[in-house]
Protein backbone atom coordinates (compact mmCIF):
# COMPACT_ATOMS: atom_id res chain seq x y z
CA UNK A 1 0.00 0.00 0.00
CA UNK A 2 1.02 3.15 -0.60
CA UNK A 3 1.85 5.85 1.81
CA UNK A 4 -1.49 8.19 2.09
CA UNK A 5 0.06 11.37 0.10
CA UNK A 6 -0.85 14.14 1.96
CA UNK A 7 -2.18 17.33 0.61
CA UNK A 8 -0.77 20.12 3.45
CA UNK A 9 1.19 23.35 4.08
CA UNK A 10 3.59 24.02 6.35
CA UNK A 11 4.26 27.33 7.23
CA UNK A 12 6.36 28.61 10.00
CA UNK A 13 3.94 30.54 12.34
CA UNK A 14 6.07 33.42 12.26
CA UNK A 15 5.35 34.45 8.58
CA UNK A 16 1.67 34.24 9.87
CA UNK A 17 2.17 36.29 12.53
CA UNK A 18 5.26 38.33 12.49
CA UNK A 19 7.01 38.69 15.71
CA UNK A 20 7.28 42.08 15.98
CA UNK A 21 3.51 42.40 15.28
CA UNK A 22 2.86 40.02 17.96
CA UNK A 23 5.02 41.75 20.33
CA UNK A 24 3.05 45.06 19.90
CA UNK A 25 -0.04 44.01 20.18
CA UNK A 26 1.09 42.62 23.40
CA UNK A 27 2.61 45.18 24.91
CA UNK A 28 -0.94 47.47 23.41
CA UNK A 29 -3.08 45.22 25.32
CA UNK A 30 -1.25 45.43 28.25
CA UNK A 31 -1.23 49.52 28.45
CA UNK A 32 -4.95 48.65 28.21
CA UNK A 33 -4.67 46.79 31.14
CA UNK A 34 -2.84 48.71 32.84
CA UNK A 35 -5.35 51.73 32.50
CA UNK A 36 -7.90 49.63 33.34
CA UNK A 37 -6.43 48.29 36.61
CA UNK A 38 -6.03 52.71 37.51
CA UNK A 39 -9.18 52.27 37.12
CA UNK A 40 -10.38 49.74 39.09
CA UNK A 41 -7.90 51.35 41.98
CA UNK A 42 -9.73 54.96 41.99
CA UNK A 43 -12.89 52.98 41.99
CA UNK A 44 -11.44 50.64 44.88
CA UNK A 45 -10.64 54.02 46.61
CA UNK A 46 -13.65 54.79 46.79
CA UNK A 47 -15.33 51.85 48.13
CA UNK A 48 -13.14 52.11 50.88
CA UNK A 49 -13.81 56.04 51.35
CA UNK A 50 -17.22 54.79 51.68
CA UNK A 51 -16.96 52.18 54.14
CA UNK A 52 -15.38 55.11 56.49
CA UNK A 53 -17.96 57.51 56.38
CA UNK A 54 -20.55 54.59 56.70
CA UNK A 55 -19.09 53.47 59.67
CA UNK A 56 -18.33 57.20 60.55
CA UNK A 57 -22.01 58.33 60.20
CA UNK A 58 -23.22 55.48 62.45
CA UNK A 59 -20.84 56.61 65.19
CA UNK A 60 -22.42 60.37 65.41
CA UNK A 61 -25.93 59.40 66.39
CA UNK A 62 -24.24 57.89 69.85
CA UNK A 63 -23.98 61.06 71.39
CA UNK A 64 -26.05 64.14 71.30
CA UNK A 65 -22.71 66.56 70.50
CA UNK A 66 -19.19 65.79 69.77
CA UNK A 67 -16.54 67.86 70.57
CA UNK A 68 -14.10 68.34 67.64
CA UNK A 69 -11.12 70.31 66.54
CA UNK A 70 -13.06 72.51 63.75
CA UNK A 71 -10.94 73.07 60.47
CA UNK A 72 -10.82 76.97 59.71
CA UNK A 73 -8.99 78.05 56.74
CA UNK A 74 -6.53 75.81 55.46
CA UNK A 75 -3.99 75.77 58.23
CA UNK A 76 -6.08 76.12 61.68
CA UNK A 77 -8.26 74.51 63.46
CA UNK A 78 -10.57 75.62 66.68
CA UNK A 79 -12.03 73.42 69.37
CA UNK A 80 -15.66 73.46 68.54
CA UNK A 81 -18.97 71.22 68.79
CA UNK A 82 -20.85 68.57 66.60
CA UNK A 83 -24.40 69.12 67.06
CA UNK A 84 -27.74 68.11 65.47
CA UNK A 85 -25.53 64.65 65.12
CA UNK A 86 -28.23 63.01 63.55
CA UNK A 87 -28.71 65.30 60.48
CA UNK A 88 -27.03 65.13 57.48
CA UNK A 89 -26.55 66.82 54.13
CA UNK A 90 -26.21 64.69 51.29
CA UNK A 91 -25.05 65.05 48.24
CA UNK A 92 -26.70 63.33 45.57
CA UNK A 93 -25.14 64.35 42.10
CA UNK A 94 -25.89 67.55 39.93
CA UNK A 95 -25.54 69.53 42.74
CA UNK A 96 -28.74 68.51 44.53
CA UNK A 97 -28.39 67.91 48.28
CA UNK A 98 -30.72 66.46 50.70
CA UNK A 99 -31.27 66.13 54.40
CA UNK A 100 -31.36 62.91 55.52
CA UNK A 101 -30.92 61.41 59.42
CA UNK A 102 -28.18 59.32 59.69
CA UNK A 103 -29.63 55.77 59.20
CA UNK A 104 -31.16 57.27 55.60
CA UNK A 105 -27.67 58.45 55.12
CA UNK A 106 -26.01 54.83 55.22
CA UNK A 107 -29.16 53.68 52.91
CA UNK A 108 -27.88 56.05 50.35
CA UNK A 109 -24.35 55.22 50.98
CA UNK A 110 -24.49 51.70 50.56
CA UNK A 111 -27.10 51.99 47.40
CA UNK A 112 -24.04 54.04 46.43
CA UNK A 113 -21.53 51.47 47.18
CA UNK A 114 -23.44 48.61 45.24
CA UNK A 115 -23.18 51.02 42.19
CA UNK A 116 -19.38 51.28 42.50
CA UNK A 117 -19.23 47.89 42.72
CA UNK A 118 -20.77 46.45 40.22
CA UNK A 119 -18.96 48.95 38.36
CA UNK A 120 -15.39 46.92 39.48
CA UNK A 121 -16.92 43.87 38.25
CA UNK A 122 -17.05 45.07 34.95
CA UNK A 123 -14.19 46.13 34.68
CA UNK A 124 -12.47 43.38 36.26
CA UNK A 125 -14.26 41.13 33.63
CA UNK A 126 -13.04 43.97 30.83
CA UNK A 127 -9.27 43.33 32.29
CA UNK A 128 -9.51 39.55 32.39
CA UNK A 129 -10.41 39.71 28.84
CA UNK A 130 -7.37 41.99 27.79
CA UNK A 131 -5.47 39.16 29.79
CA UNK A 132 -5.99 36.37 27.93
CA UNK A 133 -5.73 38.32 24.63
CA UNK A 134 -2.05 39.53 26.02
CA UNK A 135 -1.25 36.15 27.06
CA UNK A 136 -2.45 35.06 23.85
CA UNK A 137 -0.09 37.72 21.81
CA UNK A 138 3.01 36.80 24.01
CA UNK A 139 2.21 32.96 23.20
CA UNK A 140 2.37 33.71 19.69
CA UNK A 141 5.04 35.83 19.53
CA UNK A 142 7.40 33.68 21.75
CA UNK A 143 6.04 30.35 18.96
CA UNK A 144 6.62 32.70 16.29
CA UNK A 145 10.09 33.36 17.83
CA UNK A 146 10.72 30.19 18.50
CA UNK A 147 10.03 29.00 14.77
CA UNK A 148 7.37 26.88 15.86
CA UNK A 149 5.82 25.76 12.13
CA UNK A 150 2.15 25.67 11.76
CA UNK A 151 1.08 22.65 9.74
CA UNK A 152 -2.31 21.76 7.90
CA UNK A 153 -3.25 18.70 6.30
CA UNK A 154 -6.28 17.52 4.45
CA UNK A 155 -7.78 15.13 6.89
CA UNK A 156 -7.04 12.02 6.35
CA UNK A 157 -8.67 8.45 7.40
CA UNK A 158 -7.09 6.32 10.17
CA UNK A 159 -7.56 2.99 10.55
CA UNK A 160 -8.38 3.04 14.48
CA UNK A 161 -11.17 5.30 14.11
CA UNK A 162 -14.78 3.96 15.34
CA UNK A 163 -17.03 3.65 12.65
CA UNK A 164 -19.27 6.16 13.85
CA UNK A 165 -16.60 8.60 12.70
CA UNK A 166 -16.05 6.50 9.32
CA UNK A 167 -19.41 7.81 8.44
CA UNK A 168 -18.09 11.55 8.94
CA UNK A 169 -15.50 11.31 7.22
CA UNK A 170 -17.31 10.28 4.42
CA UNK A 171 -18.74 13.46 4.19
CA UNK A 172 -16.04 14.92 4.49
CA UNK A 173 -13.75 13.46 2.21
CA UNK A 174 -16.74 13.40 -0.65
CA UNK A 175 -16.39 17.35 0.22
CA UNK A 176 -12.84 17.66 -0.21
CA UNK A 177 -12.76 15.39 -2.65
CA UNK A 178 -14.44 17.57 -4.84
CA UNK A 179 -12.43 20.24 -4.71
CA UNK A 180 -8.89 17.22 -5.28
CA UNK A 181 -7.55 16.77 -8.74
CA UNK A 182 -8.66 14.02 -11.15
CA UNK A 183 -5.96 14.07 -13.28
CA UNK A 184 -3.11 11.82 -13.53
CA UNK A 185 -5.02 9.17 -10.96
CA UNK A 186 -6.47 7.02 -13.28
CA UNK A 187 -3.09 4.19 -12.95
CA UNK A 188 -3.90 4.48 -9.27
CA UNK A 189 -7.65 4.08 -9.31
CA UNK A 190 -7.12 0.89 -11.41
CA UNK A 191 -4.28 -0.50 -8.70
CA UNK A 192 -7.03 0.44 -6.23
CA UNK A 193 -9.89 -1.35 -8.27
CA UNK A 194 -8.40 -4.73 -8.05
CA UNK A 195 -7.38 -3.85 -4.37
CA UNK A 196 -11.02 -2.98 -3.77
CA UNK A 197 -12.58 -5.84 -5.64
CA UNK A 198 -10.55 -8.51 -3.83
CA UNK A 199 -11.40 -7.19 -0.33
CA UNK A 200 -15.16 -7.01 -1.69
CA UNK A 201 -14.93 -10.56 -2.74
CA UNK A 202 -13.41 -11.62 0.27
CA UNK A 203 -16.40 -9.88 2.12
CA UNK A 204 -19.16 -11.27 -0.09
CA UNK A 205 -17.19 -15.11 0.73
CA UNK A 206 -17.45 -13.85 4.32
CA UNK A 207 -21.89 -13.07 3.65
CA UNK A 208 -22.49 -15.57 1.96
CA UNK A 209 -21.47 -18.03 4.69
CA UNK A 210 -23.61 -15.98 6.66
CA UNK A 211 -27.03 -16.24 4.76
CA UNK A 212 -27.22 -12.38 4.26
CA UNK A 213 -29.24 -10.66 6.34
CA UNK A 214 -32.36 -9.06 5.34
CA UNK A 215 -32.88 -6.09 7.44
CA UNK A 216 -30.72 -6.44 9.57
CA UNK A 217 -29.35 -2.56 9.71
CA UNK A 218 -26.37 -3.22 12.01
CA UNK A 219 -24.56 -6.16 10.37
CA UNK A 220 -25.16 -4.32 6.94
CA UNK A 221 -23.26 -1.32 8.16
CA UNK A 222 -20.81 -3.00 9.70
CA UNK A 223 -19.82 -4.76 6.76
CA UNK A 224 -20.27 -1.75 5.11
CA UNK A 225 -17.35 -0.10 7.30
CA UNK A 226 -15.28 -2.73 7.32
CA UNK A 227 -15.45 -2.16 3.74
CA UNK A 228 -14.91 1.71 3.61
CA UNK A 229 -12.14 0.71 6.27
CA UNK A 230 -10.52 -1.52 4.07
CA UNK A 231 -10.58 1.27 1.43
CA UNK A 232 -9.70 3.44 3.72
CA UNK A 233 -6.25 2.08 3.85
CA UNK A 234 -5.63 1.94 0.17
CA UNK A 235 -7.14 5.52 -0.48
CA UNK A 236 -5.01 8.56 -0.42
CA UNK A 237 -6.43 11.81 -0.04
CA UNK A 238 -7.77 10.87 -3.58
CA UNK A 239 -11.22 11.97 -3.33
CA UNK A 240 -11.69 9.75 -6.29
CA UNK A 241 -10.70 7.17 -5.02
CA UNK A 242 -13.29 6.95 -1.74
CA UNK A 243 -15.68 7.91 -3.57
CA UNK A 244 -15.63 4.99 -5.53
CA UNK A 245 -15.74 2.94 -2.33
CA UNK A 246 -18.67 4.69 -1.28
CA UNK A 247 -20.10 3.57 -4.64
CA UNK A 248 -19.23 0.33 -3.87
CA UNK A 249 -21.14 0.14 -1.10
CA UNK A 250 -24.78 0.08 -2.59
CA UNK A 251 -23.61 -2.46 -4.73
CA UNK A 252 -22.76 -4.79 -1.63
CA UNK A 253 -25.78 -3.63 -0.43
CA UNK A 254 -27.67 -4.74 -2.98
CA UNK A 255 -26.26 -8.25 -2.53
CA UNK A 256 -26.81 -7.91 0.86
CA UNK A 257 -30.63 -8.11 0.37
CA UNK A 258 -30.36 -11.07 -2.32
CA UNK A 259 -28.20 -13.76 -0.92
CA UNK A 260 -28.00 -15.73 -3.48
CA UNK A 261 -25.30 -17.97 -4.03
CA UNK A 262 -23.96 -17.15 -7.63
CA UNK A 263 -25.51 -13.93 -8.42
CA UNK A 264 -23.49 -11.23 -6.21
CA UNK A 265 -20.59 -12.66 -7.84
CA UNK A 266 -21.40 -12.03 -11.18
CA UNK A 267 -22.73 -8.48 -10.06
CA UNK A 268 -18.96 -8.04 -9.18
CA UNK A 269 -17.70 -8.98 -12.47
CA UNK A 270 -19.90 -6.97 -14.48
CA UNK A 271 -19.68 -4.13 -11.79
CA UNK A 272 -16.15 -4.35 -12.04
CA UNK A 273 -15.97 -3.98 -15.65
CA UNK A 274 -18.61 -0.85 -15.34
CA UNK A 275 -16.30 0.53 -12.46
CA UNK A 276 -13.10 0.60 -14.47
CA UNK A 277 -14.68 1.80 -17.31
CA UNK A 278 -16.50 4.34 -16.03
CA UNK A 279 -14.03 5.59 -13.22
CA UNK A 280 -12.28 7.83 -15.39
CA UNK A 281 -15.45 9.54 -17.36
CA UNK A 282 -17.02 9.84 -14.14
CA UNK A 283 -17.48 13.36 -12.70
CA UNK A 284 -17.92 13.22 -8.95
CA UNK A 285 -20.89 15.39 -8.53
CA UNK A 286 -22.91 13.98 -10.84
CA UNK A 287 -21.55 10.57 -8.99
CA UNK A 288 -22.09 11.60 -5.62
CA UNK A 289 -25.68 12.99 -6.54
CA UNK A 290 -26.04 9.43 -8.81
CA UNK A 291 -25.88 7.78 -5.22
CA UNK A 292 -28.94 7.97 -3.60
CA UNK A 293 -30.36 6.85 -7.02
CA UNK A 294 -28.11 4.30 -7.04
CA UNK A 295 -29.02 2.78 -3.72
CA UNK A 296 -32.18 2.63 -4.65
CA UNK A 297 -32.00 1.00 -8.32
CA UNK A 298 -30.21 -1.83 -6.37
CA UNK A 299 -32.85 -3.17 -4.21
CA UNK A 300 -34.52 -5.11 -7.07
CA UNK A 301 -34.10 -8.70 -7.47
CA UNK A 302 -31.59 -10.09 -9.88
CA UNK A 303 -32.74 -8.95 -12.84
CA UNK A 304 -32.19 -5.54 -11.40
CA UNK A 305 -28.35 -6.21 -12.00
CA UNK A 306 -28.96 -5.02 -15.05
CA UNK A 307 -30.16 -1.99 -13.58
CA UNK A 308 -27.95 -1.46 -11.41
CA UNK A 309 -25.00 -1.34 -14.44
CA UNK A 310 -26.73 1.11 -15.71
CA UNK A 311 -26.53 3.13 -13.28
CA UNK A 312 -23.13 2.89 -12.90
CA UNK A 313 -22.29 3.98 -15.90
CA UNK A 314 -21.19 7.77 -15.95
CA UNK A 315 -24.83 8.61 -17.04
CA UNK A 316 -27.27 9.63 -14.43
CA UNK A 317 -30.22 7.41 -15.04
CA UNK A 318 -33.26 8.47 -12.62
CA UNK A 319 -35.59 5.35 -11.97
CA UNK A 320 -38.26 7.17 -10.76
CA UNK A 321 -40.49 3.85 -11.07
CA UNK A 322 -37.49 2.37 -8.24
CA UNK A 323 -38.46 5.17 -6.37
CA UNK A 324 -41.97 3.98 -6.21
CA UNK A 325 -41.66 0.43 -5.36
CA UNK A 326 -38.74 0.24 -3.37
CA UNK A 327 -39.91 -0.12 0.04
CA UNK A 328 -36.92 -1.36 1.63
CA UNK A 329 -37.01 1.11 4.56
CA UNK A 330 -32.95 0.97 5.33
CA UNK A 331 -32.39 2.03 1.30
CA UNK A 332 -34.43 4.90 1.27
CA UNK A 333 -32.94 7.64 1.34
CA UNK A 334 -34.11 10.97 3.21
CA UNK A 335 -36.94 11.98 0.40
CA UNK A 336 -35.97 14.74 -1.65
CA UNK A 337 -32.80 14.47 -3.48
CA UNK A 338 -29.86 15.93 -1.50
CA UNK A 339 -28.65 18.63 -3.08
CA UNK A 340 -25.10 18.46 -1.79
CA UNK A 341 -23.08 15.03 -1.78
CA UNK A 342 -23.90 13.88 1.07
CA UNK A 343 -22.84 10.03 2.46
CA UNK A 344 -24.84 7.30 1.34
CA UNK A 345 -24.01 6.01 4.89
CA UNK A 346 -25.80 8.98 6.25
CA UNK A 347 -28.45 8.42 3.36
CA UNK A 348 -29.29 5.13 4.27
CA UNK A 349 -29.00 5.97 8.17
CA UNK A 350 -31.54 7.71 8.01
CA UNK B 1 8.05 66.00 -17.79
CA UNK B 2 4.40 65.33 -17.59
CA UNK B 3 4.72 61.92 -15.81
CA UNK B 4 6.77 63.35 -12.49
CA UNK B 5 4.04 66.63 -13.21
CA UNK B 6 1.31 63.97 -12.73
CA UNK B 7 3.37 62.42 -9.97
CA UNK B 8 3.86 65.66 -7.89
CA UNK B 9 -0.25 66.04 -8.75
CA UNK B 10 -0.91 63.03 -7.59
CA UNK B 11 1.50 63.45 -4.08
CA UNK B 12 -0.40 66.92 -3.34
CA UNK B 13 -3.10 65.72 -3.69
CA UNK B 14 -2.26 62.53 -1.24
CA UNK B 15 -1.23 65.00 0.98
CA UNK B 16 -4.41 67.32 1.65
CA UNK B 17 -6.41 63.73 1.63
CA UNK B 18 -4.29 62.81 4.60
CA UNK B 19 -4.45 66.53 6.25
CA UNK B 20 -8.38 66.05 5.68
CA UNK B 21 -8.37 62.34 7.68
CA UNK B 22 -6.45 63.79 10.30
CA UNK B 23 -8.74 66.35 10.68
CA UNK B 24 -11.58 64.23 10.80
CA UNK B 25 -9.98 61.66 13.05
CA UNK B 26 -9.53 64.98 15.46
CA UNK B 27 -13.35 65.66 15.23
CA UNK B 28 -13.78 61.86 16.08
CA UNK B 29 -11.27 61.92 19.30
CA UNK B 30 -13.50 64.98 20.18
CA UNK B 31 -16.71 63.80 19.61
CA UNK B 32 -15.78 60.25 22.09
CA UNK B 33 -15.05 62.35 24.65
CA UNK B 34 -18.14 64.40 24.39
CA UNK B 35 -19.51 61.12 24.34
CA UNK B 36 -18.63 59.87 27.13
CA UNK B 37 -18.89 63.16 29.08
CA UNK B 38 -22.80 62.89 28.33
CA UNK B 39 -22.64 59.25 29.29
CA UNK B 40 -21.31 59.91 32.71
CA UNK B 41 -23.71 62.77 33.33
CA UNK B 42 -26.12 60.63 32.22
CA UNK B 43 -25.46 58.50 34.65
CA UNK B 44 -25.38 60.65 37.65
CA UNK B 45 -28.70 62.12 37.02
CA UNK B 46 -30.27 59.21 36.93
CA UNK B 47 -28.90 58.36 40.21
CA UNK B 48 -30.15 61.08 41.77
CA UNK B 49 -33.37 60.73 40.31
CA UNK B 50 -33.50 57.56 42.00
CA UNK B 51 -32.60 58.61 45.13
CA UNK B 52 -34.88 61.36 44.65
CA UNK B 53 -37.92 59.04 44.49
CA UNK B 54 -36.78 57.53 47.90
CA UNK B 55 -37.40 60.87 49.43
CA UNK B 56 -40.42 61.05 51.36
CA UNK B 57 -42.53 63.96 50.75
CA UNK B 58 -41.51 66.84 53.00
CA UNK B 59 -37.90 66.22 52.72
CA UNK B 60 -35.88 68.92 51.88
CA UNK B 61 -34.09 69.22 48.60
CA UNK B 62 -31.39 72.00 47.70
CA UNK B 63 -29.86 72.65 44.87
CA UNK B 64 -26.45 73.80 44.96
CA UNK B 65 -26.08 77.26 42.61
CA UNK B 66 -22.75 78.91 42.60
CA UNK B 67 -21.83 79.21 46.01
CA UNK B 68 -25.47 79.38 47.64
CA UNK B 69 -27.51 76.20 48.57
CA UNK B 70 -31.30 77.10 47.64
CA UNK B 71 -33.72 75.41 49.09
CA UNK B 72 -35.91 73.66 46.56
CA UNK B 73 -39.46 71.86 46.31
CA UNK B 74 -39.23 68.18 45.76
CA UNK B 75 -41.75 67.84 42.77
CA UNK B 76 -39.30 70.84 41.41
CA UNK B 77 -36.23 68.61 41.65
CA UNK B 78 -37.60 65.54 40.35
CA UNK B 79 -39.28 67.34 37.15
CA UNK B 80 -35.44 69.28 36.64
CA UNK B 81 -33.66 66.28 36.70
CA UNK B 82 -36.15 64.59 34.46
CA UNK B 83 -35.78 67.65 31.79
CA UNK B 84 -31.78 67.27 32.94
CA UNK B 85 -31.76 63.51 31.74
CA UNK B 86 -33.83 64.00 28.43
CA UNK B 87 -31.46 66.82 27.66
CA UNK B 88 -28.90 64.75 27.76
CA UNK B 89 -29.90 61.78 26.68
CA UNK B 90 -30.93 63.85 23.33
CA UNK B 91 -27.53 65.80 23.17
CA UNK B 92 -25.69 61.80 23.18
CA UNK B 93 -27.97 60.86 20.30
CA UNK B 94 -26.55 64.14 18.51
CA UNK B 95 -22.92 63.28 18.89
CA UNK B 96 -23.52 59.69 17.89
CA UNK B 97 -24.54 61.02 14.85
CA UNK B 98 -22.09 62.96 14.63
CA UNK B 99 -19.54 60.00 15.47
CA UNK B 100 -21.43 58.07 12.72
CA UNK B 101 -20.91 60.43 10.51
CA UNK B 102 -17.58 61.06 10.94
CA UNK B 103 -16.17 57.93 10.77
CA UNK B 104 -18.42 57.37 7.25
CA UNK B 105 -16.07 60.19 6.12
CA UNK B 106 -12.98 58.60 7.42
CA UNK B 107 -13.64 55.87 5.45
CA UNK B 108 -14.17 57.05 2.39
CA UNK B 109 -11.32 59.23 2.53
CA UNK B 110 -9.39 56.74 3.66
CA UNK B 111 -10.04 54.79 0.78
CA UNK B 112 -9.71 57.85 -1.81
CA UNK B 113 -6.25 57.99 -0.30
CA UNK B 114 -5.35 54.25 -0.61
CA UNK B 115 -6.47 54.55 -4.54
CA UNK B 116 -4.46 57.78 -4.80
CA UNK B 117 -1.16 56.01 -3.11
CA UNK B 118 -1.63 52.52 -5.35
CA UNK B 119 -1.97 55.20 -8.18
CA UNK B 120 1.33 57.04 -7.04
CA UNK B 121 3.40 53.12 -6.74
CA UNK B 122 2.25 52.19 -10.15
CA UNK B 123 3.55 55.28 -11.86
CA UNK B 124 6.68 55.11 -9.93
CA UNK B 125 6.70 51.58 -10.57
CA UNK B 126 6.36 52.30 -14.29
CA UNK B 127 8.62 55.07 -14.00
CA UNK B 128 11.23 52.92 -12.28
CA UNK B 129 11.22 50.31 -15.50
CA UNK B 130 11.27 52.93 -17.95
Amino acid sequence: MEPPQTKGTVTPLASLFSEQEARKAASYVEERIREKREEMNRLQGFVDENDNLISLVKKLPEKLHHNIMVPFGKIAFFPGRLIHTNECLVFLGENYYTDRTSKQTVDVLRRRDKTLQSQIHSLKAEIDDFQTEASFFANTASEAAEGVLEIREEYEEEEEEDSGTVLQRGVEKEASGVTGGEAGEGEDKDDEFARIMSRLNELEMEEEQEEGEDGDDGSVEERELDVVKGLGDKTDDNGIGYEESVLEKPQYLQKEDQPRGGIPQQNAETWRDFQATSAVSRSKASSSVVGPQKIESPIQKPEAKFDTNKAFTGLIVEHTHNLETNTHGKMQPSGSQPSKPVSRFKAQRR
Amino acid sequence: MSSSMALRDLQRDLESKANDLAKIQKDIAKDHQLRKKYTIQLGENELVLKELDLLEEEANVYKLIGPVLVKQDLAEANANVRKRIEYISAELKRVDASIHDNEGQQNSKREAMMKLQQRLQSIQAGKAKA
